[in-house]
């Protein structure tokens, strides 16, 4: 006899053979065919395919960068309404799930997809550019300095988690709470109804099947270009193509094995390792950079975040008549939200049994506080280079991204160990974003099924890698990345799409609510008529008709 | 809190029913628990299943404020047996034709998560038998929770229901789910049939429910998703 009553569950009914397949028929397939297509075409005409979405983007950029300002901040808005709403309180899964994972797991887990590799590299590198180029201030002053760790923490803080917070929250109410497929279809379930089962729902579910294997796929690729150059700066092993196509075959074949081994035994470990070591490396650059620097530092560059986030939040460039942000803020806005299904995604998969608020607080400030903190050890221990000591890594910088980060680990002693540190902590971020993609891939193209069998995990996590290095010895990196983020304005206005139709759906689900029959063929009506209780009920009744019926000396006892 | 339950509720509530040629006989209430068209009752019921007559559900009049007390004629919908559960006196049914009904997002709780003396709604057709069609609604508190020596959790409140309740719903005030299926009226010596002295009459306002966790478990066995 069972104690409680069973629950909306996350693992799957049965055991599913490693042959299994389960596929949405359309969108795996179309989706693996427009890939393929895509790659063979990319790299015939890599080129011409370059320029074409470059132009796109630069388009994007002048034309509508004002667009991608004004959602991001009421993406923003929006989520911080909910945490601090009257749906704060409904628990994603219902009012008894329970968390399926520890906090510990559930952040490194957030932290791994959601950032990862770009924070290693442009935690250096951009306070580096903001610095000798300030939009804001005169280069190379402690003000230009001041207003580099503002903009860097504008890029990196709490508008790309409000993305994907929100992202990731809508994909979890309506799988766990209402009951839809995990898949980027159900969050229209309000507005689009049942329409979401039919093409609409498969176009979807297709488009961002192809946007986050692409987005995965092409920065595993360039990637790999910045880990060679980093390792060649370190241990002189030369850098090409083959060197790079031996990294991502390594890296795809530990994703491999990490999204083969399942979400809790492959992805959560290799999630929790990863940020073990990255939190090693933090406090051991912490400890042997400038210590009183980076901790001043660290509540001085909040401080300033919050007092500048409505201005710098808001900017235009308007007065300015420049075009700084189209290579910036605009660039970074259509990145965060060409990835926030993937993230988003990912995010939600693992975040059944939080409430709404445990959900924002833990995905849109934690991870926040940790990029700061991670930005402001790195960036500002490079900046006091240059503001106090050698200087010579803004220079590095422009040069080479990856290398201007061992550049600054020689200034420190023990560089060896940090460099060491820092090449293991970029392969285990490569490989979870690796394998968090794959697994989001898996997951949309199976309809949905949070747990697809193993035959179709193997395939995506391995078709990304192959994709990887097609492009990388092919041709067409760039220009398939630079498609990726162009789909970022089309997504905005999803995005926007996406609030109201969450907005409506937690109205739905906390409003008050009945049954209702559809209507019915009635055919014919039938009398009705007194009749008498047959069946006898606990107590008095079935008492009496027992001594009525014994008192008579018939055989006694009701049913 | 009655109020919104019963507006939530009152929908879901339908009188199951027994054809018999042009006519159809009252037996009880059954509840919509599932979109794709499933009811809980109590199996007590069905019968032994040998009967040949059909199976049929009608709904209340819900579109008068002040419903008429009868309904002469209804436009009834056939269900089926899809599992059965004689020792907890719980059953399954589902609409034959099937049927797909709008309902809430969270109708079933969780019997062990609440206290003794948490208010509950009972609600059925309570004087059906007797052709007054009319949904009733009563709140009540949960006297106590008991397992019965043969294992079944049940559910006593501090409210008599009537025959027409049998296979009524007990709805928990505080989340407005389905905790229980309403069996009757309560009399202590059902549950003790070894010790009890026939010539005793124990008359009480209580009544009895049993744990909707075997109404939940009756889903499951259907392939049914509980929200």
């Amino acid at each position: 006899m069972s104690e409680t009553v069973p629950q909306h569950t996350t693992e799957p009914e049965e055991e599913q053979k490693w042959y299994s397949i389960d596929v949405h028929p359309y969108v795996f397939f179309i989706s693996a065919a427009i890939i393929l297509a895509s790659v063979g075409f990319t790299i015939i005409n890599h080129e011409d395919v370059l320029q074409l979405f470059e132009r796109i983007q630069l388009g994007i950029a002048e034309l509508a960068g004002w667009f991608l300002v004004l959602t991001m901040n009421v993406i923003l808005v929006f989520v911080l309404a909910l945490l601090v709403g009257r749906y704060g309180d409904v628990r994603l899964g219902g009012e008894y799930a329970e968390p399926e994972f520890t906090m510990r797991a559930w952040f490194a887990m957030l932290f791994s997809a959601g950032m990862g590799i770009g924070l290693l590299f442009y935690g250096v590198a951009e306070p580096m550019f903001h610095f000798v180029a300030s939009p804001l201030a005169e280069p190379g002053t402690p003000d230009a300095a001041r207003v580099a760790m503002d903009l860097t923490f504008l890029h990196w803080g709490l508008h790309p988690w409000a993305v994907y917070s929100m992202v990731g929250l809508s994909l979890a109410f309506f799988c766990f709470n209402k009951g839809l497929p995990l898949s980027i279809r159900s969050v229209f379930y309000p507005v689009l109804g049942e329409r979401i089962y039919g093409p609409v729902g498969n176009v979807i579910d297709i488009l961002a099947t192809v946007a986050t294997l692409f987005g995965v796929a092409t920065s595993l690729g360039l990637g790999v270009q910045q880990v060679n150059a980093g390792l060649d700066h370190l241990f002189g092993i030369g850098q090409s193509p083959w060197i790079q196509v031996a990294l991502i075959t390594g890296i795809t074949l530990l994703a491999t094995w990490s999204v083969a081994a399942g979400l809790n035994a492959g992805i959560r470990r290799l999630s929790e390792i990863n940020l073990l070591l990255a939190v090693l490396l933090l406090v051991f650059v912490l400890i042997v950079g400038p210590t009183l620097f980076v901790l001043n530092a660290f509540g001085e560059n909040i401080g300033y975040y919050i007092q500048s986030l409505p201005r710098l939040a808001t900017w235009n460039e308007t007065y300015e008549a420049t075009t700084w942000q189209h290579g910036w803020t605009v660039f970074y806005w259509g990145w965060w939200i060409a990835w926030s299904p993937f993230v988003g995604m990912f995010i939600a998969r693992v975040s059944y049994g939080r409430t709404i608020r445990q959900f924002i607080l833990g995905v849109l400030f934690v991870p926040t506080l940790i990029t700061f903190l991670w930005v402001t050890v790195f960036g500002n221990s490079a900046l006091n280079i240059e503001l106090l000591g050698a200087g010579g890594i803004a220079e590095a910088v422009q040069e080479n991204i990856p290398v201007a980060l061992f550049l600054l680990f020689e200034n420190f002693p023990f560089a060896e160990v940090t460099s060491g540190l820092a090449v293991l902590v970029i392969i285990t971020f490569f490989v979870t974003s690796s394998d968090s993609g794959s697994m989001v891939i898996d997951i949309i193209t199976a309809g949905g099924n949070p747990d697809p069998p193993l035959l179709q995990r193997l395939f995506w996590a391995i078709l990304e890698g192959v994709v990887a290095a097609t492009l990388l010895v092919g041709g067409g990196l760039v220009a398939l990345q630079t498609a990726a983020i162009a789909t970022g304005l089309p997504f905005a206005a999803v995005l926007l799409f996406m609030c109201y139709s969450l907005r409506k759906g937690l109205a739905q689900y906390s409003g008050p609510q009945g049954f209702k029959l559809p209507p019915y063929e009635h055919g014919r009506r039938l009398r009705t008529t007194v009749s008498y209780p047959t069946p006898p009920t606990f107590g008095r009744r079935r008492f009496l008709i027992g001594r009525k019926k014994r008192s008579r000396g018939e055989s006694g006892g009701a049913q | 809190m009655v109020q919104s339950a019963m507006w939530k509720f009152r929908g879901s509530c339908m009188m199951l029913m027994r054809r018999e040629g042009k006519q159809v006989v009252y037996l009880g209430t059954a509840f919509v628990v599932h979109r794709d068209g499933y009811l809980l009752t109590a199996a007590r019921l069905i019968g032994d299943g040998t009967e040949t007559s059909e199976l049929v559900v009608a709904p209340a009049d819900l579109e008068h404020t002040f419903a008429p007390i009868t309904i002469e004629t209804v436009a009834p919908l056939p269900v089926v047996v899809a599992q059965i559960d004689r020792q907890r006196d719980v059953a399954l049914l589902r609409f034959d034709p099937p049927l797909e009904v709008v309902v809430p997002d969270r109708i079933i709780g969780n019997p062990t998560a609440y206290f003794d003396g948490s208010s509950v709604m009972a609600l059925g057709f309570s004087f059906a038998h007797y052709r007054i069609h009319n949904p009733i609604a009563r709140s009540a508190v949960i006297s106590a929770r008991i397992c019965t020596d043969d294992g079944t959790n049940m559910m006593l409140i501090d409210r008599r229901v009537h025959d027409g309740d049998v296979g009524g719903l007990l709805v928990c005030l505080e989340d407005e789910r389905v905790i229980g299926v309403l069996l009757g009226r309560f009399d202590p010596s059902d549950l003790r049939k070894d010790e009890h002295r026939d010539d005793v009459q124990i008359i009480t306002v209580m009544s009895l429910a049993v744990s909707v966790e075997y109404g939940a478990a009756l889903m499951q066995a259907e392939g049914l998703t509980i929200a």
